[in-house]
């Protein structure tokens, strides 16, 4: 017995180095996690910052000095570009790798290798869509550019200097949390992250709704309800602006789409929450959008022009936006970059500064295939039968070794799911029809980033026009002011050269008239300079009035922000940099101006209830502001809600066919018309009722809806409660996200704050001898969830302040100095 | 116990986290306890001790603003000391892990002691 005593401690020992030492489902290994040689303690950031060093690295030809803020922003000083787009690799992942990588997998489809089987489904779906086929095109692109090469090249070179300094103690936590190692970085990652943009805003598609709801009720239904230009707009472009190009023509005799009434819908009925709303990066939002606007320097207080931008897109932490200053002799940008890619994406330098909103036009088709043999090798298009190209894709499975998946390639581009492929719980697959082909601008040849290095360098318009040139996808809205006076907006990319209506529908691949007729030519995109009224702006909506010769899109977002940021710019003399800022921060909704008075005119008091006498007494005093305290905002945004439920639901939702609603400008149309419609219905059975019936029983569903979930009015009411926004961690984690945030906005006002999507970057850019930036970002510099700069930036960004941007980088705001040297 | 903290420290800069294990093994055999209690005591309080140090150190300088979210992270009771828990949970595995290694020491020791009467 003696002799197995001794044994018993050392097994003891040898099981706990077992169990600690290995990765259990979600929970990391504690025994590397937890030792503070190793493990997370190692990333605890000291909190008065680093010490000034010097660096010695491999790669560059001369001496970079890169000043950090308090803020943790970077000032990069380098003597060429080699060494300039080196450094801003090296330092943004010193910052952002694990976020790198990341998105990196995410968009590539391969997340399985680090996550497991979970991720396997989301994983075939980037790969089906081509994620990784439109980010080699773009390489490919790339390639015959030396200069943008050169810059790509120097990034990833950067980046890789810096994760080859790495130990295993030095990985970004969340690389010791889910228990993996970075991987060197190649151009394609940049290029993946960059098309990944394109996912985000330019892949919506109404095709299959669309094609459900003209299947259920036939094209008068689609012509009333889905279709006309919008009664309430303010185009993007000045309605008055002249078109001075003749338009291209299109051969347009022939009919388009399949020939046989389309495919019966789909099966739908099942349940779409999943993996990819945990890992949020690629869930569509219907309100993704930004605003940006310019001023002439006439109206600016400093007769030098204005600009701001503020991108809404999902917030995250760590942010999905870099700042960073970028200085060689020939450069001096200052902005926010996209982790992992070079350049700055939205800024200034001393001549110019320019902004992005997403154009939302229509950039994304689906054609009916039909297979030309039973082995599926072949298929039928307008040239007669052609052969399927078939793309084995590898996906790796954390601890289950590698399954392969075969993507069928046709002309167009791929077809994502065959009939029966389609996965019943991936919510990112849920507007994707099954035996369709997809043609997709993110697939496009394209040479992206050369427009953002144009625009870093750029002096005046006719520079800002050049790189706008070389912009393909996702298209935006580019505003551009400039110190001379200038200021301009075009909507710019690849915009497809389409007939009416093409592609609103399912289209089919053996008609030559469904193809894209090529693009619209880049001097044709809708553009504006220095238009009387002084001003220009955009927010998503109609980039163009009715007289625009080109089809665009049918549809675009509704026109509430781009209304209002177009009366306040227009009823203000002279504006200064604060009245900007005020600007972004507004919260006024246009379509409470719109409608309330109508709603309110259609209850009657005696018909309600205690509650919803007391919420109906707080409405009529409400200044239709979405405040941050505002009890009647949350009251009538839960109410227009539960009206156009009301209105909706009985055509629109039935279990088993995924159809959409009609847009905004058509439920305001109703809403103001006659008592009577023959679209104010009841119920499944559709039973007539008035207007005022609809109106107020619907304010009566939104009270009771209100009591039910948060108890009778009180704090709990208040409309940033009940928005709840809260900016999760990339990968879903509730400890390094952030707690409720307690600010105003919606997304139907300028300030477009919602759940979780909302201004990603707020910039406001004064132009003069002097350039000044004013700018935030909800979140901080630091991607590590240890840095006091992970979220520094937050609480200011939720007060509505700006920011500074240091652009002297003088001494005193300086914290500490890194110089790299080459070795 | 600082023999063991100390070649704890060394071990742990260059090898693998679980290298406490031959640290404590070795120092407590070569250095044997009189019992078994104190054997696993003075194992478990030198890994433990220099842990919480260790990380003590690190966390200092940081404001625990890393600790505080690791803290939530495990779902620890959020209180304004969560980083004291933290430390000594984190620790804990490891001073156990030790505890054992010192354990399997003192007897293999013992068993040695016992046998070599009959050995030689």
């Amino acid at each position: 017995m003696h002799r197995i005593k001794p044994l018993i401690p050392l097994v003891i020992c040898m099981a706990l180095v077992y169990v600690l030492n290995k990765k259990w489902g979600d929970v990391p290994p504690i025994g590397p996690f937890t030792n503070p040689f190793m493990g997370f303690w190692q990333n605890a950031d000291q909190k008065e910052g680093e010490k000034s060093r010097e660096l010695l690295l491999e790669g560059l030809q001369g001496i970079v000095v890169i000043n950090f803020d308090e803020r943790h922003i970077p000032h990069i000083t380098a003597e060429n570009d080699n060494d300039l787009y080196f450094a801003q690799g090296y330092i943004t992942a010193k910052d952002r790798l694990w976020q790198m990588d990341f998105q990196t997998r995410f968009a590539a489809g391969r997340l399985s290798e680090v996550v497991g089987e979970k991720a396997i489904e989301l994983d075939k779906y980037q790969r089906r869509m081509g994620m990784a086929y439109g980010a080699e095109k773009m390489v490919e692109e790339v390639k015959k550019d030396t200069e943008m090469t050169t810059v790509m090249q120097a990034y990833a070179d950067g980046v890789n200097a810096y994760i080859q300094s790495l130990k295993p103690k030095d990985y970004p936590l969340e690389f010791k949390l889910l228990n993996y190692k970075p991987e060197k970085w190649e151009m394609i990652n940049s290029a993946l992250l960059l098309k990944m943009m394109s996912a985000t805003l330019a892949s919506s598609s109404d095709e299959l709704y669309l094609e459900n709801i003209r299947a259920q009720y036939g094209d008068s239904l689609i012509t009333e309800l889905f279709d006309g230009y919008p009664k309430w707009e303010d185009p993007i472009i000045p309605i008055d602006t002249k078109w001075n190009f003749t338009p291209l023509a299109i051969d347009s005799d022939r009919q388009s789409g399949p020939n046989r009434q389309s495919k019966a819908y789909q099966d739908l009925n099942e349940d779409f929450s999943s993996i990819s709303n945990l890992l949020l990066t690629a869930k569509k939002e219907e309100h993704l959008g930004s605003n940006n606007w310019a001023v002439s320097g006439s109206k600016s207080k400093t007769g030098a022009p204005l600009l701001a931008n503020d991108p809404h897109l999902n917030m995250t932490l760590p942010s999905i936006w870099y700042q960073i200053q970028l200085s060689t002799p020939d450069i001096d940008a200052a902005g926010v970059s996209i982790p992992g890619a070079p350049c700055i994406i939205v800024g200034m330098n001393r001549d110019v500064a320019w902004g992005v909103t997403n154009v939302g036009s229509d950039v994304l088709d689906w054609y009916e295939i039909t297979f030309g043999d039973a082995e599926k090798n072949t298929y039928l298009s307008s040239e007669g039968k052609m052969s399927i190209e078939k793309r084995i894709e590898e996906i790796k499975i954390r601890g289950k070794g590698t399954i392969q998946d075969t993507v069928y390639y046709t002309h167009l581009g791929p077809i994502p799911y065959l009939s029966g492929q389609k996965p019943k719980k991936l919510g990112a697959a849920a507007n994707v029809p099954e035996g369709y082909a997809l043609k997709w601008v993110a697939h496009q040849p394209s040479n992206d980033v050369r427009t953002f290095y144009l625009l870093n360098r750029a002096k005046d318009h006719s520079d800002y026009r050049n790189a706008l040139s070389h912009f393909t996808a996702p298209a935006q809205n580019f505003v551009f002011a400039d110190k001379h006076g200038d200021i301009a907006m075009t909507s710019n990319g690849y915009l497809p050269l389409k007939q009416k209506n093409q592609g609103k529908f399912f289209l089919s691949a053996e008609k030559e008239a469904d193809d894209w007729h090529g693009r619209i030519p880049f001097e044709h995109n809708p553009t504006v300079k220095n238009p009387p009224r002084g001003f220009v702006s955009s927010a998503n909506q109609f980039p163009v009035g009715p007289s625009y010769p080109y089809y665009l899109d049918w549809q675009f977002a509704a026109y509430d922000r781009g209304h209002r940021i177009n009366q306040v710019l227009a009823g203000k003399d002279v504006v200064d940099a604060d009245d900007m800022r005020l600007l972004q921060l507004d919260t006024r909704s246009v379509l409470a101006d719109n409608i309330l008075d109508t709603l309110i005119s259609n209850v009657e008091e005696m018909d309600l209830d205690k509650n919803q006498s007391e919420a109906f007494a707080h409405l009529i005093k409400w200044d239709k502001s979405y405040r941050a305290n505002s009890i009647a905002a949350t009251i009538f945004d839960t109410w227009y809600n539960q009206v156009e439920k009301a209105l909706w639901n009985p055509w629109f939702k039935q279990d088993s066919i995924a159809m959409r609603r009609p847009g905004r400008d058509k439920t305001l149309q109703l809403l103001l018309g006659q008592q009577a419609s023959k679209w104010f219905v009841q119920g499944n059975e559709r039973k007539t009722i008035s207007k005022q019936k609809l109106i107020k029983e619907a304010f009566q569903s939104a009270v009771d809806e209100l009591v039910e979930t948060h108890g009778p009015m009180s704090k709990k009411w208040e409309w940033a409660s009940v928005r709840n926004t809260k900016i999760e961690h990339l990968a879903g984690i509730p400890a390094f996200s952030s707690p409720l945030i307690y600010t105003d906005g919606s997304q139907k006002t300028v300030n477009a704050i919602g759940k979780s999507a909302g201004p990603s970057w707020r910039m406001v850019v004064e132009l003069g001898e002097t350039p000044r930036l004013f700018c935030i970002i909800p979140g901080g510099s630091s991607g590590n969830p240890g840095s006091p700069h992970y979220d520094d930036q937050l609480e200011s960004w939720s007060h509505g302040h700006l920011e500074e941007f240091n652009l002297s980088s003088k001494d005193e705001t300086i914290t500490y100095t890194l110089t790299l040297h080459s070795k | 116990m600082i023999l063991i903290a100390v070649s704890a420290v060394l071990f742990q800069l260059f090898l693998p986290w679980w290298t406490i294990v031959p640290v404590a093994f070795l120092v407590l055999y070569l250095l044997p306890m009189q019992k078994a209690i104190p054997a696993f005591i003075c194992a478990f309080l030198s890994i433990f001790l220099l842990y919480i140090f260790v990380s003590a150190l690190l966390s200092i300088p940081n404001e625990h603003l890393l600790a505080n979210r690791i803290a939530t992270l495990f779902q620890l009771p959020k209180t304004s000391y969560s980083w004291v828990m933290l430390m000594l949970i984190a620790a804990l595995p490891h001073a156990i892990l030790a505890g054992f290694a010192g354990l399997a020491a003192y007897y293999v020791r013992k068993l040695k002691s016992k046998d070599k009467p009959f050995t030689e």
